[in-house]
């Protein structure tokens, strides 16, 4: 039949393709899972309980369209330690994560979230269009098929992380304390 | 025997699915082993490597659009890169790539059939067709036009989405069975000019000039103009064949239509954006010849045409208030003119039909007490004009002039209830006060679960109508034979829908869904004789149908894509209890993207296959398989693009069910195997 030769064609070709290098456009989660990975790198947490862990928690809350990237990270090496990808069943397990990535389906109750982990050295992360200005410290969007973020420089300061000015520089939009709309 | 013939056919198709779902689900287990090396190999890029990288993107997220996105329904999502990809050369050609939707040619105007109603000569009016959110659906007819007639060039197209099941609760009239909203491409996306010529078979020919730009000062902006011709098909109709015994009276040049199919068009497009405001403006003017001596008249007759033209300017802001809000705003004001020209014994008789109107929309969206999303909306529209006349040219004779004002108004609203994290409860209501049919309310009511990563579940339940359009309300010929007498006291028609679906997202790329409905229309409008033997639109069907459908999507790694999808779809006619005509019981589809010498060339294949679809007469039309080519290649620097195209590769010859203004014609036949070659440059 030729929807099973035609089938067929898939298969094979797919396994052609997927050993290629230099491809031109990668799947949206594949590319900020990386962007995550290396956000995590450009950010200082305070001295003490956080730093004197062995993992790095990174929390997802909320289901994602794609997990399959964010899986990948898990046992991987960050900052001399190891990522630990973890699915929050509830929001009050938020407090114990050094990292939380935050999905669009989390939008209304962002502000509940945010609450939960006020003062504590959460790293929050997002890829909604407004988490920026509701208080999410660093927010990707798309801007012509690329991923760019924004960053709420004034939340990562009350929470006691460290941004470094590298990321600051690269970042298409920053909040600070006096000013509200971009640099 | 015809019984076992269809079971077997039945069940060959189901293996065939199957062994398709396995084969896509065992590449995507194979295909999973290497996407660890790809994120692997992304994490060694720096931030400044990951921002120069291309994304696919898996969600639509949108601006004012969010309407469409945040319909709790099912959507489906088709991009520019898959027009381009697929050949695809009209938004019929797009449609019929979809789901459970089929289209149909009359030689004339493409009708699409959604969820096994497709009932020829339907003007498309059961569909909400919008451009950037603004109403197609014309104000006479109610005509939603999807070939050449469209008013965009599909290379102006961003993306197509496709919201599946009533949705009168934010749109009001035609939100009958789905909203498809076109999105045009933005100024920044070509950032600079565009050219494209294409050559296809029966002699066609297609130009396209466009600009587009972001300035840092003054927004951005797109303008673009195609020109379309061609000269059709020799096609041969054997009710018009003098040999044939039972030939119609009009018969004549052996049943064949020659240089009778031809079509021509020009369209203008310019939209320009800033801050938040958007000011858009499109015109199209079209003519078609007429082969099918529609509407008794003479055969083979270079005066049977119609001509129609569409133009609109639109108007819209959108804001944020605060951290909690937004507001949208729009205005616009809309022409469209139609024309058909019909030859009786040499003598012109015209019809026509002439619209206006202008209008606007208010928005406000927010979120309140943390756990509601409400929207709340009000739209008024002012119907300048809605006339329509029937004349004979010469000597001249007026049949009818109609002229029509009107104005209607609506205010819906909708909210989004986070119940707790993994069930949302969106509901919303609408009413409408309809032109000439009074009011109506419109409910939605939807139950969003999310009860693992990946997986969602939709129970939905919505109330959608359609007014009777002008032409339905008001045309009126008594001179034809037989006479045609108006009918104002039409209502609404009106449709509930109870809709199931499941949505899964597997390792890597593979999404599978599974979408069951069932529906009732009441007061479906159709023509019948009176009592004194005039021809008159009443409310008089009732329709019921039950539909399930499936769908696996897969990306892969490399770029290259797949997906395959079936629909089993009754449709009957409940005061008769006969199957309605042109509704196939089953429609399956399969596309596959490959891109082969590193991303330079793109295969594109489609294959689709439609069960017997019934004619007005009872008979019914065979099933078929078309298939699809269409081979893309780019140039390294990507200013030089080339596609070559075989449409119906295979040159299967078929039919569709005709509409009843073609009779004695009750089967019209469609195109052989047919050839495009394009070429785009970018400067």
């Amino acid at each position: 039949m030729f929807v099973a030769s035609a089938l067929a064609v898939i298969l094979t070709a797919g396994h052609l393709t997927g050993a290629r290098a230099g491809q031109v456009t990668r799947s949206e989660y594949d590319v900020k899972a990386a962007f995550v990975y290396n956000f995590i790198k450009f950010v200082t947490w305070p001295s003490g309980e956080e730093s004197s862990r062995e993992t790095v928690q990174l929390c997802i809350l909320g289901s994602l369209p794609d997990t399959a990237a964010f899986d990948d990270l898990d046992d991987k090496a960050i900052l001399g330690k190891k990522l630990r990808i973890v699915y929050l069943k509830d929001m009050q397990e938020a407090r114990n994560c050094s990292v939380l990535f935050l999905s669009s389906k989390l939008s209304p109750r962002l502000p509940e979230v945010l609450e939960i982990i006020r003062g504590r050295p959460v790293l929050t992360i997002g890829d909604t269009e407004g988490y920026g200005r509701r208080g999410v410290m660093i927010n990707m969007f798309l801007e012509n098929k690329r991923i760019r973020f924004e960053i709420n420089e004034e939340q990562a300061r009350t929470a006691g992380l460290r941004i470094s000015v590298k990321l600051l520089k690269l970042a298409g939009k920053v909040y600070m304390p006096d000013v509200r709309d971009g640099q | 025997m015809k019984w076992r013939h269809h079971w077997i056919k039945k069940a060959a198709w189901c293996c065939g699915l199957i062994a398709g779902a396995l084969c896509l689900a065992a590449a995507g287990v194979a295909a999973a082993a290497t996407p660890a090396s790809d994120v692997s190999d992304l994490k060694k890029l720096s931030i400044e490597e990951l921002m120069e990288i291309e994304v696919e993107t898996v969600t639509s997220a949108s601006k004012y659009e969010q309407k469409v996105t945040e319909a709790p329904s099912s959507v489906t999502v088709l991009k520019a890169e898959d027009i381009r990809r697929y050949g695809y050369r009209t938004l019929g050609d797009i449609l019929q790539s979809i789901r459970g939707v089929s289209v149909a040619y009359d030689r004339d105007f493409r009708s699409v059939g959604v969820r096994g109603f497709g009932r020829p000569g339907d003007f498309n009016s059961h569909v909400l067709l919008m451009v950037d959110g603004h109403r197609m659906n014309d104000n006479v007819y109610d005509k939603a036009p999807i070939g050449n007639d469209f008013i965009l060039d599909v290379d102006l197209i961003d993306r197509v989405e496709i919201s599946r099941g009533p949705s009168s609760s934010l749109y009001g009239s035609n939100a009958f069975f789905a909203v498809v909203n076109v999105i045009t491409r933005r100024g920044k996306d070509l950032g600079g000019g565009e050219v494209s010529g294409e050559v296809a078979s029966f002699n066609t020919v297609k130009g396209r000039l466009s600009y587009g730009k972001e300035w840092q000062r003054a927004g951005e902006g797109i303008a673009s103009a195609t020109g379309y011709d061609s000269k059709g098909d020799r096609l041969y109709f054997s009710e018009f064949d003098p040999a044939n015994p039972f030939h119609d009276p009009r018969a004549g040049n052996q049943g064949i239509a020659q240089d009778r199919d031809g079509e021509r068009s020009g369209s203008f497009f310019a939209k320009w954006s800033s801050r938040g405001f958007t000011l858009e403006g499109a015109l199209i003017s079209r003519e078609k010849d007429i082969p099918t001596a529609a509407n008794g008249s003479d055969f083979n007759n270079p005066g049977n045409r119609t001509t129609a033209e569409r133009s609109y300017v639109d108007a819209r802001y959108d804001s944020s208030i605060g951290q909690q809000a937004d507001v949208a705003a729009r205005i616009y004001v809309d022409s469209s003119e139609y024309s058909r020209d019909d030859v009786y014994s040499g003598i012109v008789n015209q019809d026509r039909g002439s619209g206006t109107d202008l209008g606007g929309e208010l928005q406000l969206s927010g979120r309140f007490a943390e756990r509601h999303r409400v929207v709340a909306g009000a739209t008024y529209e002012g119907n300048l004009r809605q006339d329509q006349s029937n004349t004979d040219q010469i000597p001249f004779i007026s049949y009818l002039s109609d002229e029509r004002r009107s104005r209607s108004w609506a205010a819906y609203l909708q909210d989004e209830v986070i119940i707790v994290p993994s069930l949302v409860l969106n509901a919303g209501i609408r009413y409408d006060q309809t032109c000439f049919s009074g009011g109506t309310t419109n409910p939605r009511i939807a139950l969003i679960l999310t009860p693992a990563q990946g997986s969602t579940v939709k129970f939905l339940y919505g109330s959608a109508f359609r007014s009777p359009s002008v032409y339905e309300l008001y045309y009126r010929s008594p001179a034809s034979s037989p006479p045609v007498v108006s009918n104002p006291e039409l209502k609404p028609e009106k449709i509930k829908t109870y809709e199931t679906v499941y949505e899964q997202y597997f390792a890597s790329g593979v999404r599978t869904t599974i979408d069951g409905y069932y529906y009732r229309i009441d007061d479906l409008i159709d023509q019948m004789m009176n009592a004194t033997g005039d021809l008159v639109f009443g409310n008089i069907e009732e329709v019921e149908a039950r539909g399930l459908e499936l769908e696996l999507e897969k990306r892969f790694a490399g770029g290259a894509e797949g997906s395959v999808n079936y629909a089993l779809q009754r449709a009957t006619n409940t005061r008769t209890g006969d199957v309605l005509t042109n509704s196939p019981e089953h429609l399956g589809k399969m596309k596959i993207a490959l891109p082969f010498v590193n991303d330079r060339f793109l295969a594109g294949i489609e294959e689709q296959y439609t069960s017997d679809r019934k004619t007005s007469t009872g008979r019914y039309l065979g099933n078929l398989w078309i298939t699809n080519l269409t081979l893309l290649g780019r140039n390294v620097a990507r200013t030089v693009e080339v596609s070559a195209g075989v449409y119906n590769l295979f040159g299967r010859s078929y039919s569709n069910p005709a509409p009843p203004d073609l009779i004695p014609i009750t089967t019209v036949p469609q195109d052989g195997r047919t050839v495009r070659f394009k070429v785009t440059y970018a400067f």
